[in-house]
């Protein structure tokens, strides 16, 4: 009868973990990060290999980072994807792909940064704004590079761009300001998820 | 009732071997099961959203039939226009209630790994699509734009004012609706007005179908035989497009049942040899209790109800874990199915589940009878001294 029990058991158990783990398979995060593959060595080029790490935010850093943007956090935003980028072993740096509402829709960015939080770059994955080419051409990106959290380039409590550190996209103001509040948030996300947890 | 527990108790000798041989059962169970769950579910996603389209005909320019199955059901980019004047001449025709025009073409999008499917249609389509429930409104002018309920949550719209840019195309919209979801392919399109898409496409004065609906459903056949006479053009109706849609399922749906059906006897003749093996082990106990004055049709009943409850057991747990992987199920086909019924394609029906237990019920008792009879010719004495 015992051995019947402990069957009965590892059974309910067993439909338990299928329970539990089919429908946490379908889960899909904020932004997905659309082409690993090649986005990662676009932004890394000497990356050997990725691994994601999935994020948690609890209340007190939800609390935290909305104090530092000025702006509540989309609802949806509780659990973040991030990627450890590696060259061999060493971890060489971070990615995360953010997406924020510009003139035309969406506009998602993947935003690649060292690990003291400095931006390296970004590459937009998927957009729709009329400017889209030069958003995501040279011109645009370069601006960002090593910006860290402190750097003032959105006007605070705002997701205006400042212009007095950063040039907007001609006609494309919207498309901008979205991508560098992105940027801001990003940098955010990492400091309270990783950096202030070390 | 004793006679169960005390078969249950005698398959639980060997634990693994049961384990092994009720697993090998149960996955035959789930996959008849999973795959009778979706033929149901298949014909009646696609009867539901064929009745959802308001319209019994459908006519396009003369090509491959399935690609008119595809265009009709998944929408997407065929190169064959039709001049307004087919639509004139199907006007004429009496029995036809409205003659909608639609153009319907794609816009790859190979570096964001996406296909946008742009719909341009008239009023006489909307009429058709009176089902629609519109957050917003109909099209404001010929830059409006009505997004399908996925379309809109893919590109994060929820409410009506959103520009909408289509960059390899030029060409700007406001979306002035969001359709909520009707479980039909409507949700995944973009639609825009009818002059909006041939001028985007560069189509001016062409359409690439005419969706039909007749007066009266028993003229459909009249309806047909005139419209065939039109030069260049295809007709299809929904129940053909059904029963085509239908009969790829029916021959998927007759090789996979046979691959079932032959999984199904090497898991009985597993359960066969499981049970034979624990008869051959209990020869000495058997012979005991026919010493004891157990009757023939006694060892029989037991060797079989040990075969009987092995086959219940794994009908039970083939079938719960199809239910609990029914939405697994449901998300492959639909990733490999390319012309799935936008709604649910697995369906739970009790019919299936009792006839997938009374199956394996009655696999289950074919296979106990030779092990049950071997083990009730057994001769007590005989069976005592075996070592």
């Amino acid at each position: 009868m015992k051995i019947q029990l402990k069957f009965k058991k590892t059974i309910l158990i067993l439909t338990l973990v299928l329970a539990v783990y089919f429908p946490l398979s379908s889960f899909a995060a904020v932004c997905v990060f659309r082409f690993p593959d090649r986005d990662v060595y676009k932004l890394y080029p000497k990356a050997t290999n990725y691994k994601s790490v999935l994020k948690t935010i609890d209340k007190d850093t939800k609390q935290k980072i909305e104090a530092l943007l000025g702006r509540p956090l989309d609802p949806d935003e509780t659990e973040l994807t991030f990627y450890e980028i590696y060259k061999g072993k060493e971890l060489i740096g971070m990615i995360h792909p953010h997406a924020e509402r510009g003139e035309y829709g969406t506009i998602e960015v993947v935003w690649a940064f060292t690990l003291d939080g400095k931006i390296i770059d970004f590459t937009i994955q998927r957009d729709r704004e009329k400017k889209g080419k030069e958003l995501n051409g040279p011109d645009f990106r370069k601006q960002f590079g090593g910006k860290d959290i402190d750097s003032p380039f959105t006007v605070e409590k705002t997701k205006e761009i400042n212009t007095k550190l950063l040039k907007p996209v001609q006609e494309a103001d919207k498309g901008s300001s979205a991508i560098a509040y992105g940027a801001k948030k990003t940098l955010a996300f990492y400091k309270y998820l990783f950096q202030e947890v070390k | 009732m004793k006679f169960i527990l005390f078969a249950l108790k005698n398959l639980l000798r060997n634990k693994i071997r049961t384990l092994l041989t009720v697993l090998s059962i149960a996955v035959s169970v789930t996959v008849l099961f999973s795959l009778l769950s979706f033929t149901k579910g298949y014909e009646k996603g696609m009867a539901s959203e064929l009745g959802k389209m308001g319209y019994q005909i459908m006519l396009v320019p003369r090509g491959c039939p399935y690609e008119a199955a595809s265009l009709a059901l998944s929408g997407g980019k065929i190169p064959n226009y039709f001049s307004y004047s087919v639509l004139d001449e199907v006007k004429k025709i009496p029995e036809v209630e409205i003659a909608a025009p639609f153009f319907m073409s794609a816009v790859i999008r190979p570096d964001e790994d996406r296909t946008d499917i742009y719909f341009g249609m008239d009023e006489s389509m909307y009429q058709m699509k009176r089902y629609w429930k519109i957050k917003g409104s109909y099209f404001k002018d010929e830059n409006s734009m009505i997004m399908g309920g996925d379309a809109a949550y893919i590109e994060q719209t929820d409410e009506p004012g959103q520009k909408f840019f289509v960059r390899e195309k030029n060409r700007e919209f406001v979306v002035t609706g969001i359709l909520e979801r009707t479980g039909t392919k409507d949700d995944g399109f973009f639609f825009i007005p009818l002059k909006a898409a041939e001028e985007m496409f560069g189509q001016k004065d062409k359409v690439t179908g005419i969706a039909i609906r007749v007066k009266d459903p028993t003229l459909i056949p009249t309806v047909v035989e005139k419209l065939e006479k039109l030069p260049d053009s295809q007709v299809i109706t929904m129940s053909q497009l059904m029963g085509t849609m239908m009969n790829l399922v029916a021959q998927a749906k007759t090789l996979i049942l046979s691959i079932i059906i032959i999984a199904i006897i090497i898991s009985a003749l597993g359960a066969l040899n499981t049970v034979l093996m624990s008869v051959f082990e209990r020869t000495k106990e058997i012979g005991v209790m026919r010493a004891m004055g157990a009757g023939r049709e006694h060892v029989f009943q037991l060797v079989w109800v040990e075969t009987l409850v092995m086959a219940l057991i794994s009908g039970v747990l083939g079938i719960g874990i199809a239910l609990i992987g029914m939405g697994l199920v449901e998300k492959i086909i639909k990733k490999l199915l390319p012309l799935a019924p936008q709604g649910s394609v697995v369906s739970f029906d009790l019919n299936i589940l009792l006839i997938c237990l009374g199956f394996i019920i009655f696999v289950g008792l074919v296979a106990g009878i030779y092990p049950a009879y071997r083990a009730s010719k057994l001769k007590p004495i005989e069976a005592i001294r075996t070592e």
